[in-house]
């Protein structure tokens, strides 16, 4: 056989063919992964930088049992009160949110729709078409039985609490409303007797 | 071999932080580092994730790359790098082997049974063989664009070129047989 017949026989032989979809989605996801495998270096980096001093490593040791023994302890006195988590954003917080969001909404130009913060970690939920092009962020923190969440959303976007799909809206005056199947919230009236989350919203100013 | 404009022009905008001039990067090489994953591990969901983890790396590693090859010249190395790493570790040899029998069994046509054989000998080849293959035949890189991608000298890829192509022709002599036929 000679090299051109074997080249011959090679090229004929395609590799599988992929959907057009998996093409369509392939740098996204490429991008998304990317994002959040710099978030995770970070942790690791930290985790890095305590093996090099263990020293440090301790001190952060002690501290976080400390801080674990102390918020359990304001949980259970929590649980006496209300059955509802009630943990005001703290700056820190919605500080944390913003420069995350400012980092994301950068990779993602007109297509991210939420981003949520939960016990899990950070999720992005992305729009295939540009849908929150024009609208200015919010900041929500959403705490119910099983715990609290932040999101960062836009007005007109659907975001989960809970496993129920909620709608967010900002109306005329500024005030934020958030809507599901079985319960209404708005900023402007504030929080009432019996309800099922506990929730926090303004809007979030961004830098950029 | 120098980069056109237009894509050191994106380049230097990715590096400047342009995430759309990067998109625009990965979605030109897109198919083109996923074949050659493919052909490097002779399965699809191997090559799913090598060609995600190429473009990963390109992106962490996109403030050192210095235009005086071809951004695909650069992206070859990484891709081939992973793949040269990829570990057939116990599972992943099942998974292939699944792979591979599962496109036996919807194999309709003998072009699909063709393909299928000439990734199996593909697969029975040295993983830098392999690559060599891959590169020259089937990206149509020359040996010197080969060798800078290998990181090794064009003699080494000639002679890898060269056993390569030895044991090719001995294991799909019977598929010419059948084309002749």
């Amino acid at each position: 056989m000679k090299n051109s017949e074997l080249d011959e026989i090679l090229r004929t032989a395609p590799p599988p063919k992929q959907p057009t979809e998996y093409w369509d989605e392939f740098s996204g996801r490429v991008l998304r992964n990317a994002a959040l495998g710099r978030h995770a270096r970070e942790v690791v980096d930290f985790h890095g930088r305590a093996r090099r001093f263990p020293k440090l490593a301790l001190g952060f040791g002690v501290a976080a049992a400390v801080v674990v023994v102390l918020f359990s302890v304001v949980r259970l006195d929590n649980s006496r009160s209300t059955s509802i988590m009630e943990r005001p954003a703290t700056q820190n917080e919605f500080d944390g949110a913003k420069k995350y969001y400012e980092e994301i909404v950068t990779l993602f130009p007109g297509r991210l729709a939420a981003i949520i913060f939960d016990k899990r970690g950070e999720h992005l939920l992305l729009k295939d078409t540009s849908t929150a092009a024009g609208s200015l962020p919010v900041y929500l923190k959403i705490c119910g039985r099983s715990g609290c969440e932040q999101v960062v959303t836009f007005s007109g976007q659907q975001i989960p609490i809970n496993g129920e799909l909620c709608d967010v809206l900002v109306g005329h005056s500024g005030e934020i409303i958030v809507t599901g199947p079985t319960f209404w919230w708005s900023s402007g009236t504030g929080a009432r007797p019996g309800e099922r989350y506990r929730i926090e919203a303004r809007p979030l100013q961004t830098t950029g | 071999m120098v980069a056109s404009d237009d894509e050191t022009g994106r380049v230097i905008r990715s590096q400047n932080g342009d995430h759309e001039a990067f998109e625009s990067l990965i979605k030109e090489y897109q198919i083109m580092i996923h074949s050659l994953c493919y052909r490097m591990t002779g399965s699809l969901t191997d090559a799913d994730d090598l060609a995600q983890e190429t473009f990963i790396c390109a992106y962490r590693e996109l403030a050192g790359f210095r235009a005086e090859a071809r951004f695909s010249s650069w992206l070859y190395r990484i891709a081939v790098n992973l793949c040269l790493n990829w570990r057939k570790s116990g599972a992943r040899r099942r998974r292939l082997q699944n792979e591979l029998a599962g496109q036996l069994f919807e194999a309709e046509s003998n072009e699909h049974c063709d393909s299928t054989q000439v990734q199996e000998a593909l697969m029975r080849l040295s993983p830098k063989e392999r690559a060599a293959i891959s590169l020259t035949t089937y990206e149509g890189l020359t040996h010197a664009e080969a060798a800078q991608a290998l990181s090794c000298s064009e003699t080494t890829i000639s002679w890898r070129l060269f056993t390569a192509r030895a044991k090719l022709k001995r294991m799909l002599k019977d598929l010419k047989r059948g084309k002749d036929r």
